[in-house]
């Protein structure tokens, strides 16, 4: 039974396999992607009310809570797909792991930068250490950390070997690093008040909330499959079948 | 309408905020497409240019 | 296994003493980079008592971090570390033998000399105290962590900056709670939970960063 399993799961990971089976996902993602995005968007900044604490400022959160959540979503998708290259020698996780780790900086960056934005009305300062945001700011250097690995290392099977390795230390000392800046923050209390995480979020702020993060999720999925067929075509340029679509 | 655009006193706030999504997410999104292209270009080429010297080399 | 375990350590000491720069050059750094303050923000008591916990952790932070380049480096220039692989002991023994003798050589001077720098900072006597009951938690995760980014970074020729950027955020829990402690003790708080948390990273880390940093050492060798 497991070995049918591992046979179906490399014949799946065989690139050949996967260039068809993603051209076909991609662009269901990609449109269902746009079209959740899209009206996520309508609903956060028209129809969902107005917050009567934070006016309507809080709308941001629509952008600024999945970008955050997808930063740390894929830094895990990273670490795991890493691992499951170091024990099964599945070439296609080392492609998903390197294809994903732009995506991730870029959705980190993109927390970061609206969590500041949302701040400036809310705290007076551009720049508060909130919890929430120094721990953004620290996974920013860890996905900075990784990029910048892959990139000095030549080879590019070792590259990504070591990226893994690197991938998965990182993800086993994010709940640490997590913690640990929770705590700093609940003692130095006095400069800032916390009001990302709310006790409980309305009904009609969750909808468009969790319409947002779905449509974040199918993003990431048809960026980082494009990214990784990309990749494919040009480690697999030597086999007749890349020669076949490129000269069809 | 201009009411609703200005979002109170936070129009700008969130404005630049989808806004900025909008240009981040859309450049990663099109970073590949464009990628794409120019990857079925140079290998065609190259494929090209392989053909050729092998049928000098048979010539 | 044990005696490939202490024969390493004590070839590695061996060697630094040899070479004694390794040894006092982090040792200098340290004292250098905690007298900066003062000088670059203001000679008051009562500032330096409140940030000093801070620098003189910050300070052997970067230290620790600046001398993990002779845990490898220069057994991968002679093809030790090519050695050490094909060795029918346990990588990831070996590899903590030369972490500890590392620590041995790098960290433990540093909490030698903390008292001083404390007593310069104006920290009380529980501070100071507090102070090297951290440093000695504290430094040896420094060492183990350290490791595994110096294995990754050990085949490049410039990794230097790498490194930093690869260690430097997952040093920061260690910043946090041994600063944390050295400040609380000063305002005669209790300090058992950052002990705790620091004791417990300790044991964390000396499990698996050895193994992590010889899988890191077998890519990097290839």
């Amino acid at each position: 039974m497991m070995k049918a399993i591992m046979k179906f799961i490399y014949q799946f990971a065989s690139p050949k396999h996967f260039y068809r089976l993603s051209g076909k996902i991609i662009p269901w993602f990609g449109w269902l992607a746009a079209m959740l995005l899209i009206a996520g968007s309508i609903d956060g900044l028209f129809i969902a009310p107005v917050d009567y604490q934070q006016g309507d400022s809080y709308r941001i959160i629509f952008i600024h809570v999945p970008a955050a959540w997808m930063s740390m979503f894929i830094y895990m998708v990273m670490a795991i797909s890493g691992a499951i290259a170091l024990i099964w020698k599945i070439k296609l996780a080392d492609v998903i792991a390197s294809s994903s780790a732009p995506i991730g900086a870029a959705f980190t960056f993109l927390a970061l930068v609206t969590g500041s934005i949302w701040g400036k009305p809310m705290w007076g300062a551009w720049w508060v250490w909130d919890a929430r945001l120094t721990s953004e700011l620290i996974l920013l250097f860890l996905y900075l950390g990784y990029m910048a690995l892959e990139s000095a290392i030549e080879d590019p099977r070792a590259a990504a070997r070591a990226c893994a390795i690197l991938a998965i230390v990182g993800v086993i000392n994010i709940p640490i690093i997590h913690y640990s800046v929770e705590w700093w923050n609940t003692l130095h209390q006095g400069a800032t008040v916390t009001k990302f995480d709310k006790p409980s979020i309305d009904i009609s702020m969750l909808i468009p909330l969790l319409i947002m993060a779905l449509g974040f999720k199918l993003y990431y999925g048809a960026v980082v499959l494009m990214r990784a067929r990309n990749k494919v075509l040009v480690t697999e340029q030597n086999n007749r079948w890349v020669k076949d679509i490129i000269n069809h | 309408m201009m009411e609703m655009l200005q979002m109170g006193k936070y129009g700008a706030y969130v404005w630049s905020s989808y806004g900025l999504a909008l240009v981040i997410m859309g450049y990663v999104a099109f970073k590949p497409v464009v990628d794409k292209k120019t990857i079925f270009k140079d290998l065609a080429m190259k494929y090209r240019r392989e053909t050729q010297t092998s049928k000098q080399e048979q010539a | 296994m044990y005696k490939a375990f202490f024969n390493l350590l004590k070839r590695d000491l061996r060697l630094a003493f040899r070479h004694k720069s390794e040894i006092l050059n982090p040792l200098f750094f340290f004292v250098i980079v905690v007298t900066l303050f003062p000088l670059g923000i203001s000679p008051e008591k009562q500032m330096l008592a409140e940030i000093g916990p801070g620098i003189i952790w910050v300070a052997a932070l970067l230290a620790a971090m600046l001398s993990l380049d002779s845990l490898f480096r220069s057994d991968f220039e002679d093809g030790t570390l090519e050695l050490m692989l094909l060795s029918e002991y346990p990588l990831s023994v070996l590899i903590l033998a030369k972490i500890v003798a590392h620590w041995l050589i790098t960290g433990f001077p540093i909490i030698i000399f903390s008292p001083l720098l404390g007593t310069v900072m104006f920290l009380s006597n529980d501070a100071i105290e507090t102070l090297m009951i951290t440093l000695l938690l504290g430094t040896p995760i420094l060492s183990l962590i350290g490791a595994i980014g110096m294995a990754l970074v050990v085949a490049l020729k410039r990794g230097g900056m790498l490194l930093s950027l690869l260690v430097l955020p997952l040093y920061i829990p260690v910043l946090i709670f041994s600063s944390n402690a050295v400040g609380s003790s000063m305002a005669g708080l209790s300090i058992s939970g950052q002990l705790y948390f620091l004791a417990a990273f300790l044991l964390f880390s000396l499990t698996l960063a050895p193994v992590a940093a010889s899988a890191a050492l077998r890519v990097s060798l290839e």
